[in-house]
């Protein structure tokens, strides 16, 4: 089991109001599933991807990510699991404008301790992965949105991460762009056996889950699969 | 991340951003360059003067005059002020009484005070000692003070030009207190050269030592023969306003640069922080991606070290073209004595040195704040 979380809380203050996020989330995943989470926006769906990749903790409830105890662990801890565990997607890729598509996926690898040529020949191979091998030497400015996700798949991918979260990863592209990416995301789920768990509102992508869930008003619930 | 890593990805990314780089180079040298300036200054009001031994010397000069080149004595005055003296105190009253012929003159781009005196009693009355040669004896020889020698590289023997005529080095002195760039000769070749009669611009009196000396200046000032269009100075109260001046100057100066490296600290902290309010997306993402804190503090740091050495070498070359263009106008000088300014070694890696202190505190102080914000607040609301 990659993930086991239990009765997970999530309560923001917003002046003197309380608003929850999370209300009381189960979740178990196997390791190499395609899991995606539907839901609209506001449901809770991004608060839960950073509490299972350690850049938020809960306020209540137990979660453990590839054997390791998130509520518990100290704010160092959490910076290591994240870059040794964790790969993360975004929806408006959240890729550095000054550096290179290249650039930007060594960022991770030098993170990790990587030397220059040898994180250098992994960013490339990775790079050549998700077919743009070609762009390595462009910023993202001159990529397209669907590039651009690309190289963000690409970096979250490097380091061998256990575990891939991607926030509506398809948000800000067209349909025919969206389901390239959406395949090319599955073709990597199922060639390197790596966990994925979508959060999105895109109907389109539960054709390619392995588990599906709905998450609405902070509540996370097993979505039947069609 | 390794140290080139991070220097690779800092350079790229102050080339980007270009624009900002330079208008933050820019600033940050400007205040460099006006610390280098100041200090420069400082450095040259030090060597400007020491506390002058004690004297019981008067200096006679006209009353009202802002430049002592504009003073006119005569030696009839001086004869008559030894024989007032004299019917008050008894003979010898006024032991010495030395005029002076004045000037400021221009000699090879530097403005040089100019003495001609009667050298063995001036010598006497101003304690001055010869390092090196002879006293100047013929209407074309002179001495110098070892700071104007020093200065034009003068060796005895050297030549120069003063007021047209060529005149040689015979001697090279030195005196206690000021440092001043000055030209000494025979009374008479400056009564020849300055085609003067019996008129000069000073005189240095001293009274028998058994009178006080300002019992004799008060004395002296209160003769019918100075009425108003003279007056008597002590010297020594003359140097200590002098000496007063100089500290004046120096705490000023001092205070100018506290100034400035408070405005160092300030455009380091503030280069710090905009860079972190900026970039709080970027770093948020860097944090997600696993950079940790001390990563994050050491690349800001690092990016605040490139801009404030950049800023310090532009700085350094802008001071020290405004110091060789103010040395080429040759026009610096305060009452007479020039101001050699440099930038001596050991200021420019002082500089280096507070630079670096003010740009780790500048990084530090931004730094706290950027702890206090959750990670999880940055990246929800980027």
């Amino acid at each position: 089991m990659i993930i086991q979380a239990r009765g997970l809380e999530k309560i923001y203050r917003r002046g003197a109001q309380q608003v929850a996020a999370l209300r009381g989330v189960d979740l178990d995943l196997q390791a190499g599933e395609f899991a995606v989470i539907l839901g609209p926006s506001g449901g809770g769906k991004s608060t839960l991807l950073h509490v299972l990749g350690g850049i938020d903790r809960p306020s209540a409830g137990q979660v453990r990510v590839n054997g390791f105890a998130l509520e518990s662990a100290s704010e160092s801890a959490l910076t290591r699991f994240r870059r040794d565990h964790i790969g993360f997607i975004f929806q408006f890729y959240n890729l550095l404008p000054s550096l290179s598509a290249l650039d930007n996926v060594l960022l991770s690898l030098l993170a990790k301790g990587w030397g220059w040529q040898a994180a250098r020949q992994h960013g490339l191979e990775m790079l050549a992965q998700v077919g743009l091998a070609h762009r390595s030497g462009h910023r993202p400015a001159e990529l397209s949105g669907g590039e651009q996700q690309r190289v963000a798949i690409a970096r979250a991918l490097s380091v061998d991460p256990a575990l891939v979260l991607a926030d509506e990863p398809t948000g800000d592209l067209d349909s025919a762009t969206a389901n390239e990416l959406l395949e090319l995301m599955a073709d990597l789920n199922r060639s390197l056996g790596k966990t994925f768990i979508i959060a999105t509102h895109n109907q389109e992508t539960c054709r390619f889950a392995t588990s599906l869930f709905e998450m609405r008003d902070g509540r996370l619930s097993p979505k039947g699969m069609s | 991340m390794r140290l080139l890593a991070a220097l690779h990805y800092l350079l790229i990314d102050l080339l980007y951003e270009w624009g900002r780089s330079l208008l933050t180079v820019g600033s940050l040298a400007l205040i460099a360059c006006a610390y280098l300036l100041i200090t420069s200054l400082s450095v040259a009001f030090q060597s400007f003067g020491e506390q002058a031994p004690p004297t019981t010397n008067l200096l006679l000069i006209s009353s009202d005059v802002l430049d002592p080149v504009d003073s006119t004595l005569t030696l009839e005055l001086l004869d008559n002020l030894r024989r007032y003296a004299e019917q008050a105190y008894g003979p010898g009253a006024l032991q010495a009484a030395v005029p002076i012929i004045f000037r400021h003159m221009r000699v090879e781009d530097s403005v040089v005070q100019l003495f001609a005196v009667p050298l063995d009693q001036a010598a006497r009355l101003k304690e001055l000692q010869l390092v090196e040669g002879r006293w100047p004896e013929g209407a074309h020889q002179a001495a110098a003070s070892r700071w104007l020698a020093q200065q034009h590289g003068w060796q005895i023997g050297s030549r120069f030009e003063v007021y047209a005529r060529t005149f040689t080095l015979t001697g090279i002195l030195d005196s206690p207190g000021r440092k001043t760039l000055s030209l000494w000769m025979p009374y008479t070749a400056g009564q020849e050269m300055f085609d003067l009669r019996d008129k000069f611009q000073m005189a240095f009196l001293r009274m028998r030592s058994d009178i006080e000396p300002q019992e004799a200046r008060s004395f002296l000032e209160q003769s019918p023969l100075l009425s108003d269009q003279y007056a008597v100075y002590l010297e020594e109260q003359l140097n200590e306003r002098y000496t007063q001046v100089t500290r004046t100057l120096l705490a000023l100066t001092s205070m100018i640069n506290l100034v400035a490296l408070l405005v160092i600290t300030f455009g380091a902290y503030n280069a710090a922080w905009l860079t972190l309010a900026e970039r709080s997306p970027e770093i948020a993402l860097l944090q997600v991606l696993g950079f940790s804190q001390g990563n994050l503090r050491a690349l800001l740091t690092m990016r605040l070290l490139l801009l404030s050495l950049f800023s310090y070498v532009a700085g350094l070359g802008l001071a020290a073209w405004s110091i060789s263009r103010l040395k080429n106008a040759s026009s610096w000088s305060i009452q007479g004595v020039q101001l050699a300014l440099q930038l001596p070694l050991l200021q420019v890696l002082l500089g280096v040195a507070l630079m670096t202190t003010f740009c780790l505190l500048g990084a530090w102080m931004s730094g706290r704040e950027q702890r206090s914000t959750e990670l999880a607040a940055l990246v929800r609301y980027h």
